[in-house]
C-alpha cells in the first residue's frame, strides 16, 4: 500500500496535476461563493474539459471544484447571509451574526481552517480505508454486484426530494434511458430507431449538463432580468482568529470532521445532513451553547468541518463499490466510466497509480484550498459583483461548447436541449433530478450483473438470496425504502 | 391541478410508450435466454405501477398544486431555449463558432435586459477566451 501511495504522490505532483488542482479549487470556490450556481453545476460545467486530459488530472480538476465549492459556499453565507451552497445553510446562523458584530474576519478564518481540517481527515480516511474495502469487494460476484447496484439505486432515489415514489420513478426512468443503444451482451439495438447516433446510447455529458446546468438556468431565467449582483460592500478581514479561539473550537472541528467523514461514506447522506448534524452536536457539547445563534465561532466551525469532511469520504463507496455517495460523486463516476474505467476492486488492481494519485491528490487539494482561501479571499469576494444575467449567459455558452467538444457533434446538443426541457418540467413537478443520473450510471451495471447472475443460475432467482453478501444488500435495499417511506409519512403529518 | 397527478400521468404515458415500443425496438431473445428485452420490460411495468400509485396518492392526498401554465416554460425560458437552438443552427449552417457565439451572448444579455457596456465587453472577451481554450489548448475542432 505504501509503495502505491508513493507512486500516487509522484503522479499527483506533476505540473499538469498541480495546475488542475489549483484551477479546480479556484473555480470551485468562485462557483461555491456565488449564490445560485452550486457545486454540482460547477463540476458539470467542467466535465467536458476532462476528456482532453489524463484521467487522474481530469479527476483532480473535478475534485478540486468539489472541495473548493463546498468551502466557497461559506463565504457569502458569512458575509451576506446568502449561502452559496445548500451545505453552507447552517453556517449562515452564526457566521452572519459574527459579521454583524464586525468579526467577519474571524468567521471566515474559522470556516477556512475547519473546512481544511475536515477535508484532510476525510482525505486520509479515503486513502487508508478505501483500499481495504476494495480488497474485501474482490470476493463479490455478479449476484452481489446486482444487489449492491439495486441498493445504490434505491437508497439514493428514496432519500432524494420529498417523495420516495417520485425518487424511485426517476431512478427507473434513468435505468430505462440507459438501455438505449447497442446491448453489450447480445449486440442487438435497443430504442435506436435506426439512428446511428443512438447506437452508442444517450451521452452522459449532454444528459448531465442538460439536467443540472441548462435546466437550472431555464428555471432561473425569468428572474435574471431583475436580479442584481449580491456584492459584498465591505470586507473586514483584518481581525483574524486568535490561537485561543482556535483551541477552543478544535474539539468541535475534530468531532464534526469525524461525523462528516462517516456520513459521507454512507451513500446519499451528503454534505447538507453532515453540516446539520455537526452543528447540533457541537451545540449540545459546547461549553457555551447559549452563544449558538448569536455569533458562536464553534457554530461556524462545526458545519464547515462537517460538510467538507464529506468530500473525500463520499468517494469511498464510489471507488470501491461503484456506488456514488452524492450527486457530485455520481457525475465523477460518470467521468470515470466515460474514460473506460469501471469503479470497484478492479480499479485498485488494474489502475492503482491513477487511483492512488487521486486519493493523495485529495490531501493536496485541501492544502491548496487553505492557501487560496488565505491569500485570495478578496479576489473570491470580488466575483460576487458579477451580474447574475452575465454569469448565466457565460455559463450557458460554456455548457454548449463543452457538450459539443466531447464528441464533436451537434447531435449531442439536441440531447442536451431535450434533457434541459425535461429537467425544467420535472423540477416544476417536484421530481428530484439526481436519481435519473444515478439510474443512467448504475443501470448498465445492474442490468449486466442481473443477466450474468441468471445465466449462471439457469434463470433461478434464488441465486440472489442464497449468497450471504447478496442477501445483506437486498435486505438493506428493502430497509432503505421502508425507512424512507416512514420518514416521509412522519414529515407529512 | 396536483403535481402528483400530472407527474403520474406523464410517467404512465412514458411507461406505456416504452412497453409498446419494446417488441419493435428491442430484438427478441433466444428461447430460454434472459435477453435484451428483460430489463426494459421490468422498468416499463415498474414505471406504470408506480405512476398509478402516484396518481392515486395525488387524487386522495394533499400535495403541491400547480397550474398547467406553471409547468410550461416561462417566456424567458422559451426564449433561452430558442437562443440555444439558434446557436446550434448557426453552427450547423457554417456561420462559424466566433460569430455565432458573439451573437449568442449579446442576444442573451439583451434578453435578460442587462445594462452596462462592461458586461457586454466581458461577454465578448469570454467568447474569444473559450475559443482559445477549446481550439488552441484542448485542440477541439470548433465549427
Amino acid at each position: 500500500m505504501f509503495a502505491n501511495i508513493l507512486i500516487g504522490l509522484q503522479n499527483a505532483i506533476t505540473l499538469p496535476a498541480l495546475i488542475a488542482m489549483n484551477f479546480g479549487v479556484f473555480f470551485g470556490i468562485v462557483i461555491g461563493a456565488l449564490p445560485g450556481l452550486g457545486v454540482a453545476m460547477g463540476v458539470t460545467v467542467m466535465l467536458p474539459f476532462v476528456f482532453g486530459m489524463e484521467t487522474n488530472v481530469g479527476l483532480l480538476l473535478l475534485l478540486g471544484i468539489y472541495c473548493g465549492g463546498t468551502y466557497g459556499g461559506s463565504i457569502t453565507a458569512i458575509l451576506i447571509k446568502t449561502p452559496g451552497t445548500e451545505a453552507a445553510a447552517v453556517t449562515v446562523i452564526d457566521g452572519y451574526e459574527l459579521t454583524k458584530q464586525g468579526k467577519s474576519g474571524k468567521a471566515l478564518d474559522m470556516a477556512l481552517i475547519a473546512s481544511t481540517i475536515g477535508g484532510l481527515i476525510s482525505a486520509f480516511t479515503l486513502l487508508f480505508f478505501a483500499p481495504l474495502l476494495a480488497h474485501q469487494v474482490l470476493r463479490f460476484g455478479p449476484p452481489e454486484f446486482f444487489s449492491l447496484g439495486l441498493f445504490g439505486l434505491t437508497i439514493i432515489a428514496s432519500v432524494s426530494g420529498k417523495s420516495v415514489l417520485k425518487g424511485l420513478l426517476m431512478g427507473i426512468l434513468g435505468v430505462t434511458l440507459s438501455t438505449v443503444g447497442v446491448d453489450m451482451i447480445s449486440g442487438g439495438q435497443r430504442f435506436t430507431f435506426d439512428i446511428v447516433f443512438l447506437y452508442g446510447g444517450l451521452g452522459l455529458v449532454p444528459s448531465i449538463i442538460g439536467l443540472f446546468s441548462v435546466a437550472e438556468i431555464l428555471l432561473k431565467s425569468h428572474t435574471l432580468s431583475t436580479a442584481k449582483a449580491q456584492a459584498v460592500s465591505k470586507l473586514d478581514s483584518k481581525m483574524g482568529l486568535t490561537r485561543a479561539e482556535f483551541k477552543e473550537s478544535l474539539p468541535a472541528i475534530l468531532r464534526s470532521s469525524v461525523i462528516g467523514t462517516v456520513i459521507g461514506a454512507i451513500p446519499a447522506a451528503g454534505a447538507v445532513i453532515a453540516s446539520f448534524i455537526s452543528y447540533s452536536d457541537a451545540k449540545r457539547r459546547s461549553k457555551h451553547p447559549e452563544l449558538f445563534g448569536h455569533g458562536s465561532l464553534e457554530g461556524v466551525a462545526a458545519p464547515e468541518a462537517g460538510n467538507n469532511a464529506v468530500t473525500a469520504s463520499c468517494m469511498i463507496p464510489m471507488f470501491t463499490l461503484g456506488i456514488p455517495g452524492s450527486v457530485v460523486a455520481a457525475i465523477i463516476l460518470g467521468a470515470l466510466m466515460m474514460n473506460g474505467l469501471i469503479p470497484g476492486p478492479g480499479l485498485f488492481r488494474d489502475h492503482a497509480p491513477m487511483v492512488y494519485s487521486v486519493m493523495v491528490g485529495m490531501i493536496i487539494i485541501n492544502i491548496f484550498m487553505f492557501l487560496q482561501g488565505k491569500l485570495l479571499l478578496r479576489t473570491f469576494v470580488s466575483f460576487t459583483k458579477v451580474l447574475p444575467s452575465l454569469l448565466m449567459v457565460l455559463v450557458l455558452l460554456m455548457c454548449l461548447v463543452g457538450t459539443f467538444a466531447v464528441n464533436n457533434t451537434l447531435l449531442d446538443l439536441i440531447v442536451l436541449i431535450v434533457f434541459a426541457l425535461f429537467g425544467y418540467v420535472l423540477n416544476k413537478l417536484e421530481f428530484p433530478l439526481p436519481p435519473v443520473v444515478l439510474g443512467m450510471v448504475l443501470g448498465p451495471l445492474v442490468e449486466k450483473t442481473l443477466r450474468q447472475s441468471l445465466l449462471i443460475s439457469d434463470g433461478d432467482f434464488s441465486i440472489f438470496v442464497t449468497r450471504p453478501i447478496s442477501i445483506v444488500f437486498l435486505l438493506m435495499t428493502v430497509l432503505s425504502v421502508f425507512f424512507a417511506i416512514r420518514r416521509q409519512r412522519k414529515l407529512s403529518k | 391541478m396536483k403535481t402528483n397527478v400530472i407527474g403520474g400521468v406523464l410517467f404512465l404515458v412514458f411507461g406505456l410508450v416504452v412497453l409498446f415500443l419494446i417488441p419493435a425496438q428491442v430484438p427478441a431473445p433466444e428461447p430460454g435466454m434472459i435477453g435484451p428485452r428483460y430489463v426494459p420490460y421490468i422498468m416499463a411495468v415498474a414505471m406504470i405501477l408506480l405512476s398509478v400509485v402516484l396518481i392515486v396518492q395525488g387524487l386522495l392526498g394533499k400535495d403541491g398544486k400547480v397550474s398547467f401554465r406553471g409547468i410550461l416554460p416561462s417566456k424567458e425560458a422559451l426564449l433561452t431555449t430558442l437562443l440555444i437552438i439558434l446557436w446550434v443552427v448557426g453552427l450547423a449552417l457554417g456561420l462559424g463558432f466566433i460569430p455565432t457565439s458573439l451573437l449568442f451572448v449579446i442576444a442573451g444579455l439583451l434578453l435578460y435586459r442587462t445594462k452596462g457596456w462592461l458586461n457586454y465587453a466581458i461577454a465578448v472577451a469570454f467568447v474569444f477566451l473559450l475559443y482559445l481554450v477549446f481550439a488552441v489548448f484542448l485542440r477541439v475542432q470548433l465549427p
